[in-house]
């Protein structure tokens, strides 16, 4: 075995990998939020900035085929290190106490899990237009795809926006956890830094939860509309 | 006072267990949780039953022997303390306890509340040793040891492996307890030169022996007796990272 196979077949590998596939999801996601920010500015700035991207193909396929390299990597190792956990404990305890784990850090996979099924969902729903077939043919004035028509169509209906939110708040705790787990994983411990990571993953995570939000929740209530 | 009791029992390792009631009277606040079953052992054994088996040897809370869970907490209720060392002062008149053995797959159940930890004499054996001079011995002072690094080192030698992270951990992971290990030599120049190939060796031995992954929920030092700091682990999440790319292997 290479070491780089032993490394990813060690426990203490395959977390290294979560930490660090999961840091890279992470960065990808507060862009995403951060464009997405871009929806209050109004139909021209968003389709501008949607044409402009899809004009950069060096850009947006370097992040696409990251992304499609890093997120089923982190989901593949996940589901090994689940089975890993239930091997390690075949026979269950008829009582258990938790003492110090947190609502977040036990149900970080059950969010995971979700966050896997929304991610396929939202592909299909805009990238793919599978759900909605007549997003790929919508244009503006300018001939540029008419992505802010999209977003405000797509999250006209509640039922969509209610599959959103529910992403949302799975996101808040799986980053509440996630993302100081992480460094725990790396090794990146100090007590003069512990607490800042605690504290920088809920700060971030709320961040990101109620950026995402906003722009369903304002399309519904009609702050931003067409 | 009246305690009623829900113990596992089972006869063998391969035998099925299932939990009996028992209810003991007249145990004194001043008895420890093992001195209680010594006296339900008494009257079961007058009684021409099985006594129920569970280890111990210093009933001091410094060996690692003992230790079970109580109402789905290792060790039971009180802080950084063992079985041994919880007395029946910690619960009250009519309380009832479910006593069940440490469940892992790497610790199976010998008997009732008995598991095999050699699981972890075998993590030891992988990689818990240093490197001596032999012949005549050295000037005591020729090595200089930080004192933060001596301080950290001594707190990660209070392990007493009695197997309650394991215990304790939703994965069953022996993270805490690996991590003490390599911790407490690795922090010391002792024992520098074996640094690398520690944290390599014993991270492989504690994966063959299949215990689970670490999850960062910090059940295992809630519970530790000793009052291990879940630090460790991270110290040897990044021994067992550096080791791997500087290593030759």
């Amino acid at each position: 075995m290479s070491w780089l196979q032993s490394l990813y077949a060690s426990t203490i590998g395959k977390k290294a990998v979560m930490a660090i596939t999961g840091l890279i999801i992470f960065g990808f996601t507060l862009g995403h939020m951060a464009g997405n920010l871009l929806a209050f500015f109004g139909e021209d700035t968003f389709n501008n900035y949607a044409a402009t991207l899809k004009g950069n193909p060096p850009l947006l396929w370097g992040t696409r085929l990251l992304l499609l390299t890093v997120i089923p990597l982190h989901f593949l190792t996940a589901f090994q290190l689940i089975k890993r956990s239930n091997d390690a404990r075949p026979a269950t305890y008829s009582k258990w106490q938790p003492q110090r784990s947190t609502y977040a850090s036990r149900t970080i996979r059950f969010g995971g899990i979700y966050l896997l099924g929304f991610i396929l969902y939202h592909l299909a729903h805009y990238t793919l237009f599978l759900t909605n077939p007549e997003f790929g043919g919508y244009h503006d004035a300018q001939g540029r795809h008419d992505a802010f028509r999209m977003v405000v169509e797509g999250f006209s209906n509640p039922v969509n926006v209610a599959v959103y939110l529910v992403a949302m708040l799975s996101l808040v705790f799986h980053l509440s956890h996630g993302a100081w787990s992480m460094f725990q994983s790396m090794g990146l411990n100090h007590p003069k830094y512990n607490q800042l990571r605690e504290r920088a993953a809920w700060t971030l995570a709320i961040v990101l939860t109620v950026g995402f939000s906003s722009v369903p929740i304002a399309v519904l209530t009609g702050v931003v509309h067409r | 006072m009246k305690i009623t009791l829900n113990v596992w029992r089972q006869s063998s390792p391969q035998a099925a267990g299932a939990f009996v009631k028992y209810d003991v009277d007249g145990v004194s606040a001043d008895m420890s949780m093992l001195e209680m079953l010594d006296v339900l052992n008494d009257r079961l054994e007058s009684k021409g039953e099985a006594p129920i088996a569970f280890d111990h040897d210093c009933r001091e809370g410094i060996c690692g022997s003992c230790g079970f869970m109580i109402n789905g907490v290792a060790h039971g209720p009180e802080k950084e303390i063992t079985v041994c060392q919880t007395h029946m002062r910690s619960f009250k008149d009519g309380d009832e306890l479910t006593l069940e053995p440490w469940r892992a797959m790497a610790f199976p159940v010998m008997r009732d509340l008995m598991v095999d930890r050699s699981a972890f004499d075998r993590i030891i054996q992988a990689g818990g040793y240093v490197s001596v001079r032999t012949g005549s011995a050295p000037e005591a002072n020729a090595t200089p040891v930080m004192k933060e690094h001596a301080d950290m080192a001594f707190e990660a030698a209070a392990c007493i492996g009695c197997g309650a992270c394991v215990a304790a951990c939703p994965n069953a992971a022996a993270m805490l307890f690996t991590s003490a290990k390599v911790s407490h030599l690795g922090l010391l120049p002792q024992g520098a030169p074996e640094r690398d190939k520690r944290a390599l060796d014993m991270v492989a031995q504690m994966d063959k022996e299949g215990f689970g992954h670490c999850t960062n929920h910090g059940e295992c030092e809630a519970v530790c007796p000793k009052g291990i700091s879940v630090n460790f682990i991270a110290r040897m999440n990044r021994d067992l990272l550096k080791a791997t790319l500087r290593s030759t292997r």
